[in-house]
């Protein structure tokens, strides 16, 4: 059984390697997002196999080829975003693992058999379905006896266990195929955790850098570490048992929190930008909730980079800017759209929860909602004020608005403000009878806002340790005037999370 | 601001974000709200995967099957054991085999239930 875990993991990463090296660069982070772009090949794959014909094999390996051949015309065309031309220390390593730490003890009950209901009776057995191949999950998305199963739900959990399985001959359904499944899930969690937990040492470069250039760093970033991996421990609590049985709710959570921190925090560069293109393309391929909360992420981060938050005009100015902005806007919302397209074409049976007749009214429902998530969100409020506090005093040293500074809170909170009235909206405009939806799915659907809202406070506490250390300049960083290097936007440039010691 | 204020106030935005951390953090140490959970859950697994195994040994694989369970948890049950590598469907006479699940013990018993099989309607 490990062995087969092994073989499913290594096929993820070998296929999200270059594609994730493409978008990151070479990094230490790597080593767990690529697992994660594998699982976006085997969710693209299992969605060709729906779609078209032929088995989820001979499409990953296509799609995995495919994506190996954009990386390498990637770097023929950006000769400066090669691997072998980019620089990096070992001390980045060494920072990551406080994080790596935290976050294996958190999933250590992965050494327990526990496969939780949803897991068995959904995620693992759309893996099943896609294992078969063409006719097996095409007979099963629009089967009205499987619509316990949720077939509308996005591909990508399904997907990356069903490779290992079709790999190693598992069968479907037995007990060790769901224990390979648990882990495979968990260990996907996990790379999201870490790839969260990275961020705070990167807000400590990015701050570095910006304010004076590759000056040495110190004692910050070791105890940026260790914040990080804090954070990844209080996310593992968000998540609870989820993180660990199987459940698809923990990673696109987790993902979709690593895209905000790095597309809306941390200052806009290539790799920042890349590293939230693959966490949001994680949500949005592993649940609705992914997909709903990634258009707004995508249209945020086009919305910053047009502004020009945190970087610099390149040669073609601010229409060029905003140019590629609406471009990778526009694409990032039909991308993300692809799946709901296709489960409808292709008569997914509706999500029962949200068709045919409505228990109650709106408003009652609503009042309900707002009753069942408050519990939930106790993070938050408090979140709020160490915000609040943090934007009014640590401005200078977050750098909002100067090259190379980190973006302002706001962005975050937004996402934040935006997912709760989403949730609540959901169950308030759903059919289902909501006492027992909210009693059976209020805990997972409420765990990205106080994910989020963790994320802000570790990063205010980062930067009231620079403060308190002051490892910054003593005179104050005027917007636009900062002393180092611009920030540019040209996957050429130096890379803006470049780790100096 | 004066630079005592601002180190002040920045103390205090590090101790209140690490003590809302730990607070938050502090469930995965202690385990006191996963270990239940996972308990129960492990519990869940073990019927499952023995009505799974229960099923496997009475119908084979492909074939075409409809449940017949005294609740609506149970038909869900016996449906998610069988869905994996069989055919479910929504009535017996379109199904080869009808997997029955009926509350008792004694050997092959599944946590108080029994898993049998009757002919369906379907050739």
């Amino acid at each position: 059984m490990t062995g087969d875990v092994a073989v499913s993991l290594v096929l993820l990463a070998a296929a999200g390697l270059l594609p994730a090296l493409a978008l990151v660069g070479v990094r230490p982070v790597v080593v767990v997002l690529a697992p994660l772009a594998g699982a976006v090949v085997a969710a693209v794959a299992a969605v060709s196999s729906l779609v078209v014909a032929g088995g989820l094999i001979p499409w990953f390996v296509l799609w995995a080829a495919a994506a190996a051949g954009v990386a390498v015309g990637w770097w023929w065309v950006r000769p400066g975003r090669r691997p072998d031309r980019t620089t990096w220390s070992w001390w980045s390593a060494l920072w990551l693992v406080p994080v790596v730490a935290a976050t294996a003890w958190s999933v250590r009950s992965l050494r327990l058999v526990t496969i939780g209901f949803d897991a068995r009776g959904l995620w693992l057995l759309h893996g099943a379905w896609f294992a078969g191949g063409h006719h097996v999950a095409r007979a099963a998305i629009s089967d009205p006896v499987l619509a316990f199963a949720h077939p509308n739900y996005p591909p990508l959990v399904g997907a990356a266990v069903a490779v290992g399985w079709a790999v190693t001959g598992a069968a479907p359904g037995s007990a060790a195929a769901l224990r390979d499944g648990q882990i495979v899930v968990g260990v996907l969690n996990a790379c999201a955790l870490v790839a969260v937990g990275s961020v705070f040492v990167e807000v400590t470069v990015a701050r570095r850098r910006a304010v004076d250039g590759d000056g040495a760093l110190g004692v910050v970033p070791g105890l940026a570490s260790l914040v990080g991996a804090l954070v990844c421990v209080a996310l593992a609590a968000g998540a609870g048992p989820y993180l660990v049985d199987g459940y698809a709710d923990p990673l696109w959570v987790l993902a979709a929190v690593g895209a905000v921190a790095f597309g809306l925090v941390l200052p806009l560069s290539g790799p920042t930008l890349g590293t939230a293109a693959l966490l949001v393309a994680v949500a949005g391929l592993t649940k609705l909730e992914g997909i709903l909360t990634g258009e707004v992420l995508v249209v945020l981060v086009a919305l910053r980079y047009g502004l020009g938050d945190g970087g610099e005009d390149g040669v073609d100015g601010a229409r060029g800017r905003w140019t590629r902005a609406a471009a990778g806007g526009v694409a990032g919302c039909l991308a993300l759209a692809v799946w709901p397209v296709v489960a409808r074409l292709l008569h997914a049976d509706p999500d029962d929860d949200a068709s045919g007749h409505r228990y109650g009214t709106v408003g009652a429902r609503w009042h309900a909602s707002v009753s069942a998530m408050v519990p939930h969100l106790h993070v938050v409020p408090v979140a709020a004020v160490v915000a609040l506090v943090g934007s009014l005093t640590l401005r200078r040293v977050r750098g909002t608005g100067s090259p190379g500074g980190l973006a302002g809170d706001v962005w975050l909170w937004t996402v934040l403000v935006w997912n709760l009235v989403a949730i609540a909206g959901t169950y308030a405009l759903g059919t289902a009878p909501i006492t027992v939806w909210l009693a059976t799915s209020v805990d997972r659907t409420t765990t990205f806002a106080p994910g989020l809202a963790l994320v802000s406070v570790g990063v205010w506490v980062v930067l009231g340790l620079v403060q308190l250390l002051d490892t910054e300049p003593s005179g104050p960083v005027d917007p636009g005037v900062g002393t180092g290097p611009p920030v540019s936007l040209d996957a050429d440039a130096p890379d803006v999370l470049h780790h100096g010691a | 601001m004066t630079r005592t204020l601002r180190l002040v106030v920045a103390a205090a935005v590090v101790v209140a974000g690490v003590v809302l951390l730990v607070h938050t953090a502090w469930p995965v140490g202690s385990q006191a709200a996963t270990g239940r959970s996972v308990a129960t859950t492990a519990a869940t697994n073990r019927l499952d995967d023995c009505l799974a195994d229960a099923a496997r040994r009475l119908v084979p694989a492909g074939a075409t099957v409809a449940v017949d369970a005294p609740d609506l948890a149970g038909a869900i049950a016996l449906l998610t054991s069988v869905a994996p590598w069989a055919r479910p469907v929504a009535r017996a006479d379109g199904a080869q085999w009808v997997l029955v699940l009926t509350p008792g013990t004694g050997p092959g018993s599944c946590s108080g239930y029994v898993v049998s099989r009757r002919p369906g309607g379907a050739p």
